[in-house]
């Protein structure tokens, strides 16, 4: 358990960390990549749900973690769902405008 | 082929009911012995459903009565016992026809400890007002209402000058029937061929239906409703009214127009998909696959149909995701069928109206019937005289 603790729970959030580092970075060049015409305020709602994505995972996996599964089934299919909901619209929201302009 | 089929279904459907009532007779009073058996008590019956019961091995008799009411999906039968000074001392839930998570909401509450130790002289149906089960008003409300009649069947025998007086049967007309019948008037003007604003006046039902009849009332129309009609269990008129006026006004207009009203404009789940196939820029499913759906949904129907007439059960077939959605009530297979339609009907248009709902093969079905009988009707109607030979030759009207 001592290295347990000591050397693996530090290396996976390091790990964790270091996944997250690089898909903040990269975001800008997924929406060039994807011709979005970014900016600030959708930059803001794609944190947001991102954040929220993140929340609703964690919340989720800690649940079943401490051994209550079913709560973190239950909390993971509804917040995945509403992630899921909020996603597609957010995605609507971010091409509807990019397409307005290239016309 | 379709109407062959439509005849088989018909014939299993009625062969389905007859059976389920013989089979419900046989199984009457099995209940009664099954709690009661003879080795510890010994009824003496005083007329159908009440009895003077004896523990074996005790001085004091007790009274033992049954009422029936209707719950949210079909009939409850409860026993009621009554101490010999004429309090409740035990009520318990016989069988019951009822969507099995509602049912096991009161379960799990002190629900029916709520009516130990009452006088019967009281209305003991009232206890549901105060002491009812969140999220299973109409299975508890049936429950005290089936022990007020249980009760009042022993005390008109046993003790009369204690028997409660009668409830009064008022007529409930509120706000949810008035917004249900704005819906079917709003639904039936936006038929109208002439108008403008029509695909307004569209969305106007449906978001109203969503809003109403889905999250705020949770009442849309369901396959267990019409199940527990079609098995007998037709709830008193005056407490139920909106379901009345939500079957009898979809079937009246759908026989008149052959347009189902509450399948294009009033659903809430289809308020609730359109929504979400709105946000998603949902496409129509693609077609090759249309028919064998057609069939899979009107098997599923019918399957559900036949079990809940065969089992006298209405909620035992029950596969709709209504309550799952409105009311955040049912199995984890319901919350898993509803996830799925949830984020299928974001990317294909009205996934649970087009494969799954058990409505619409219904309304088919009727609707099936009424164009035979139409065509039939055409075909008998006598023909004018100019163009029969015969009639021109022989008719003494002539």
């Amino acid at each position: 358990m001592f290295i347990i603790d000591l050397f693996l729970k530090p290396v996976f959030w390091i790990i964790m960390g270091m996944l997250y580092l690089i898909m903040i970075y990269s975001a800008r060049y997924w929406a060039q990549d994807l011709n979005l015409q970014m900016n600030w305020w959708k930059w803001l709602l794609s944190a947001a749900w991102f954040i929220l994505l993140s929340l609703s995972l964690a919340g989720g996996m800690t649940l079943i973690g401490e051994g209550e599964t079913q709560a973190g089934l239950y909390f993971l299919g509804l917040f995945l769902l509403i992630d899921i909901i909020l996603g597609v619209g957010l995605w609507r929201l971010i091409t509807m405008k990019s397409k307005k302009k290239r016309v | 082929m379709d109407w062959a089929l439509a005849l088989f279904a018909l014939l299993t459907i009625v062969a389905a009911w007859w059976g389920g009532k013989q089979r419900r007779q046989i199984h009457q009073n099995r209940h009664i012995a099954t709690r009661y058996p003879d080795s510890l008590y010994r009824l003496a019956s005083h007329g159908k459903g009440l009895w003077k019961v004896f523990p074996k091995g005790k001085k004091e008799a007790f009274y033992l009565a049954t009422g029936k009411a209707q719950g949210y999906a079909g009939g409850l039968k409860v026993a009621v016992e009554l101490a010999p000074e004429g309090r409740i001392q035990k009520i318990q839930v016989l069988s019951a026809s009822e969507t099995p998570s509602y049912l096991s909401k009161i379960y799990q509450s002190d629900y029916l400890e709520a009516f130990r130790g009452k006088a019967c002289e009281r209305n003991i149906s009232r206890l549901a007002q105060t002491d009812g089960v969140t999220g299973a008003t109409q299975t508890s409300r049936a429950i005290a209402r089936a022990g007020e009649q249980a009760a009042r069947r022993i005390t008109s025998e046993f003790f009369p000058d204690k028997t409660a007086p009668s409830p009064t049967s008022r007529v409930k007309f509120g706000i949810q029937e008035s917004i249900l019948l704005l819906l079917f008037a709003l639904t039936l003007l936006s038929w109208l061929p002439r108008l403008a604003h029509k695909k307004k006046l569209h969305r106007i039902c449906l978001y109203g239906g969503l809003i109403f009849l889905g999250f705020v009332y949770n009442r849309p129309l369901t396959l267990t409703q019409i199940n527990g009609m079609l098995a007998g269990h037709w709830p008193q008129w005056q407490h139920e009214l909106f379901t009345y006026i939500l079957i009898f006004a979809t079937l009246i207009i759908l026989l008149i127009t052959g347009r189902n009203p509450y399948c294009s404009s009033i659903c809430p789940f289809k308020g609730f998909q359109d929504a979400l196939g709105n946000l998603g820029r949902a496409k129509t499913a693609p077609l090759y696959n249309r028919r064998l759906w057609t069939w899979i949904q009107r098997s599923l129907a019918w399957g559900a149909v036949l079990i809940a007439l065969w089992t006298r059960n209405p909620g035992i077939s029950d596969y709709e995701v209504f309550g799952a959605a409105f009311h955040l009530t049912g199995s984890r297979i319901m919350f898993l069928l509803l996830g799925i339609i949830t984020i299928v009907s974001l990317f294909i248009r009205k996934p649970w109206c087009n494969f799954l709902c058990p409505i619409k093969p219904v309304a088919s079905f009727i609707k099936l019937f009424r164009y035979k009988m139409i065509r039939t009707w055409k075909n008998t109607k006598p023909v004018k005289c100019s163009e029969n030979a015969f009639c021109s030759s022989s008719c003494s009207q002539r």
